[in-house]
């Protein structure tokens, strides 16, 4: 499908736009709610807080970030320049679907809940390999290097770390690679 | 015959820093315990990984330059991996990772992208 550089431009700033709702809905949430500690708790359990906390992560962190992510997913499908981009959209669009569903199924659902959340880590975990295939093809090689050692890392936090720390360093480090991931859409549509 | 750019040459010489730098955390750092053998291998992994991109800067080496950029990020990957598997100390992470940098860095030089596809086996 053929993208106007505008419009790929448009779709690059939905995954900062993401990335910025998420990191301020998640600083309110964690501000109101200071029973929360960072790498102790699990992001989750925002979403059962009895203060407004939840409001914010329910909606902020999960349905409007997810809601971007997932447009931003179509957007990198949409403008990859061969299978390993249009790939990583699809599983971008899917991750973001995942984030939204996080939001109505909160801990209290516990399966449906872990199922979700489950999904969405493993389609950004599957987005971030096929991106990094594609970028490596389409000779954009410092990104796909960068989100190589990424995808190591997350790895390394798999085995090494329990839930709660693995959850916030991987959305920390996630968040930092869609801000590059959207950073490349914007230089490879001027490049043209 | 052709001379070697400064660019090549600083990257290979990084690469020998780096695997110098793991041999010698790896005598710092050693304790003997039960977490002896991964620290151990860990740091000797390293140390193998930089010493091949030193001799991948090498005339007539075997890889190209792509090769020598993907082995690169892997060597970072790697380095990055064993941090947070609390084998390598955060610090001598942090700067073998920065000597992986500065080794992609001379090699997205065009010169160096130049001199490492024409002088290969």
């Amino acid at each position: 499908m053929k993208v106007s550089k505008d419009r790929s431009i448009a779709f690059a700033w939905t995954g900062m736009l993401g990335v910025a709702v998420f990191i301020i809905a998640w600083l309110c949430a964690d501000a109101i709610d200071t029973a929360w500690q960072f790498g102790v708790n699990t992001l989750s359990e925002f979403g059962i807080s009895d203060t407004d906390a939840s409001l914010y992560f329910n909606y902020g962190c999960c349905l409007i970030a997810g809601l971007l992510v997932a447009v931003f997913g179509v957007g990198r499908a949409a403008c990859g320049k061969n299978v390993g981009h249009t790939a990583g959209g699809i599983f971008l669009f899917l991750g973001g679907v995942a984030l939204i569903l996080v939001g109505f199924f909160t801990m209290d659902d516990d399966v449906a809940h872990k199922t979700v959340a489950a999904s969405a880590a493993l389609f950004i975990l599957l987005s971030m390999i096929a991106i990094a295939a594609g970028n490596w093809t389409a000779d954009r090689k410092i990104f796909a290097g960068v989100g190589i050692v990424f995808i190591f890392v997350l790895i390394a936090m798999a085995i090494a770390y329990d839930l709660a720390e693995l959850e916030a360093y991987g959305i920390i480090l996630a968040m930092i690679w869609l801000l590059l991931e959207s950073m490349n859409m914007i230089l490879s549509s001027r490049k043209g | 015959m052709e001379t070697m750019p400064r660019i090549v040459k600083i990257g290979g010489a990084l690469g020998f820093v780096g695997g110098i730098i793991s041999i010698v955390c790896l005598a710092v750092f050693f304790e003997a315990g039960e977490q002896a053998l991964m620290v151990m291998g860990a740091y000797m992994l390293i140390a193998v990984m930089f010493f091949a991109l030193a001799g991948g800067f090498a005339r007539d080496g075997r890889w190209s330059w792509n090769i020598l950029l993907l082995m690169t990020f892997l060597t970072v990957g790697v380095v990055g991996c064993f941090v947070v598997l609390d084998a390598v100390d955060l610090y001598a992470g942090t700067m073998l990772a920065v000597v992986g940098a500065l080794i992609v860095i001379s090699l997205i030089a065009p010169s160096s992208k130049t001199w490492t596809n024409r002088m290969r086996l």
